[in-house]
């Protein structure tokens, strides 16, 4: 090869190595920290206080694992995130659906106000609602219950919006032709409208299940014992003690993960269209 | 024609029963856990209330008690910071990664896997991880520093680095999130005009500022706002990195602080007061970018 070639080779090739470059130190950068974690979790304490930075560990022991389930009923924690994550997914699915359709199929007196009245919820962050809807559910004897964990929080006026967009585009010609055939409002909804909306109910249910499993702040101060505990509090609670058992948090903050990486593995499209829909009314 | 307009008629009140039905329990829902609860909320923001005794007028002494607050101001000061340079950051961060991803290159789906991780990774999980990178000697940022000559760290517990401690890991755990939508929002702009300003002779520099920058602002203007309110609600990193709050009350963020006071202090009124006017700010900035938005946001 000429040195001519090996110049013009270079001017094409470099930008394009560069920018590998550092998208790979980019990425590297993103995935240390699991890495990391993995790897600790591994250790023993005698090991990861050490310094070194071996990612391997010499030998790999699993009892920060088990030893995750003998100090905190960290199974009993796992059980109550999946079942009120299940409960959140139902609620608000049915919640979003159902409203969404009036707005979009039914004409009523007032609906643009009490549309507006629905909007108007997303400028009120959770935070906000804190204190008194703590207020509320003690007054209800909620504290401590799946209730007062899930039905404070299945409030979405995005998924309302979600499904309204989403019927408005529903063809008249499909709701007159299940109306001939003798189905009443309800009935066409359930055969002819949930059907059609399959695919921005699979996105709008991984929005709410990645809600849910992460949800902190409510499931702090709802509840005060282990009965009713999540994931999320169970793992915050390791930090609280006064000593800093780094290999055994690093186990428990892996095993939080996991469910949510598994989903995002198998249905990483529709997720990606969940937050895509998010952005795409503003 | 008088029965067809009967018919008519009773279809829409048929209507009207159902869509009563369809709604009724979202607009209950919200009224009681919004609404109520907002109303309940500034009630209780103007007395003392520690939920064993019933409220005690107080007036608005919580908010003159809070607004003259040196620790108050500071958490509200911190939610700033946070907010004025984590948001901004991350959009530069994502805008430059989405162009690089956007252009054909190769690997670009592994690439883009790494940065969604932390979007699916729980924030109190994430936070857990961070304060082990932070922690000094044998955390992992110390120890990465430690060859260049920087010994022993403490981020956490120094006042001037824990708060962009936080700031770094919130950048790291919302990028992904800021990335679908910028990826989005590039691949909804035509081909022709890139090929068109290819034809005028531009540089890919001019592209990016006269064709890529305008088409993309309606998705910037999106994660502007919604990333401050975001970045505003900062509590899960705050609690986890800095369980007090930091050094000299250096982390502390309005969230924080209506934790601490209602559930930890049991002051339910300041905490209520305090959540108003956080809610106060949140509706002040939104209003403030949807006002500035004509300057720099391009709809087509």
């Amino acid at each position: 090869m000429s040195r001519v070639q090996t110049i013009s080779m270079l001017r094409r090739f470099t930008p394009k190595l560069l920018l590998h470059a550092s998208l790979i130190t980019l990425a590297f950068i993103y995935v240390m920290p699991f890495v990391w974690m993995i790897s600790t979790s591994l250790k023993g304490a005698s090991e990861y206080l050490r310094e070194g930075l071996n990612i391997i560990p010499e030998k790999i022991r699993w009892d920060n694992y088990t030893e995750v389930f003998e100090r905190v009923p960290f199974a009993r924690f796992y059980w109550n995130t999946i079942v009120v994550t299940v409960m959140r997914l139902v609620a608000q699915v049915a919640l979003a659906a159902t409203a969404g359709y009036a707005f979009a199929r039914f004409r009523f007196r007032g609906r643009t106000a009490l549309f507006i009245a629905v909007l108007a919820i997303l400028m009120v962050p959770p935070p906000v609602t804190l204190v008194p809807n703590f207020v509320i559910i003690r007054n209800l004897g909620w504290v401590n219950t799946y209730t007062g964990l899930v039905v404070p929080t299945i409030w979405s006026a995005f998924g309302v919006f979600l499904f309204r967009q989403f019927f408005l585009t529903l063809p008249q010609d499909l709701i007159d032709a299940a109306k001939l055939d003798g189905c009443r409002h309800w009935r066409v909804f359930w055969h002819v409208g949930l059907p059609a909306a399959r695919a921005h109910i699979a996105a709008f249910a991984l929005l709410v299940a990645l809600y849910s499993w992460n949800e902190f702040l409510w499931s702090l101060v709802a509840v005060t014992g282990n009965e009713r505990r999540v994931v999320s509090v169970g793992l915050y609670l390791f930090t609280t003690g006064s000593i800093q058992e780094w290999g055994l948090m690093m186990a428990a903050a892996t095993m939080s993960i996991v469910p949510l990486l598994i989903i995002f593995a198998v249905a990483q499209k529709h997720l990606i269209r969940g937050i895509t829909l998010t952005g795409l009314k503003g | 024609m008088k029965r067809r307009h009967g018919r008519r008629d009773a279809s829409r009140s048929g209507e009207r029963i159902w869509a009563f039905n369809f709604l009724a329990p979202f607009i209950v829902g919200i009224a009681v856990f919004y609404y109520i609860a907002i109303a309940a909320s500034s009630y209780i923001s103007l007395t003392r209330y520690n939920l064993l005794k019933p409220p005690r007028w107080l007036g608005l002494d919580n908010f003159r008690f809070l607004l003259g607050d040196e620790i108050f101001r500071k958490a509200l000061w911190n939610t700033a910071k946070l907010t004025l340079v984590g948001v901004p950051l991350t959009i530069i961060l994502v805008v430059a990664l989405g162009v690089a991803l956007n252009s054909k290159i190769r690997f670009q789906s592994i690439y883009r896997l790494a940065f969604f991780l932390p979007l699916v990774t729980m924030p109190v999980g994430s936070a857990i991880v961070w304060r082990w990178l932070y922690s000094p000697d044998s955390g992992l940022f110390d120890q990465i520093l430690g060859p260049f000559g920087v010994d022993r760290v403490e981020w956490l517990s120094r006042p001037g680095t824990a708060l962009w401690a936080v700031v770094a890991m919130e950048i790291w755990r919302q990028s992904g999130l800021f990335l679908l939508i910028v990826l989005a929002g590039l691949q909804s702009i035509p081909e022709v005009y890139y090929e068109a300003a290819i034809v005028d002779g531009t540089t890919p520099w001019q592209r990016f500022r006269h064709v890529t920058l305008p088409l993309l602002s309606p998705s910037l203007f999106f994660l502007a706002v919604t990333g401050s309110i975001a970045a505003f609600q900062t509590f899960d990193a705050v609690i986890v990195l800095t369980p007090t709050g930091g050094p000299l009350n250096s982390t502390r963020t309005v969230v924080f602080d209506i934790y601490q006071n209602a559930f930890e202090n049991l002051r339910m009124g300041r905490a209520s007061a305090a959540s108003m006017l956080l809610l106060a700010v949140i509706l002040a900035v939104t209003v403030v970018q949807f006002r500035l938005q004509k300057r720099w946001v391009h709809y087509e």
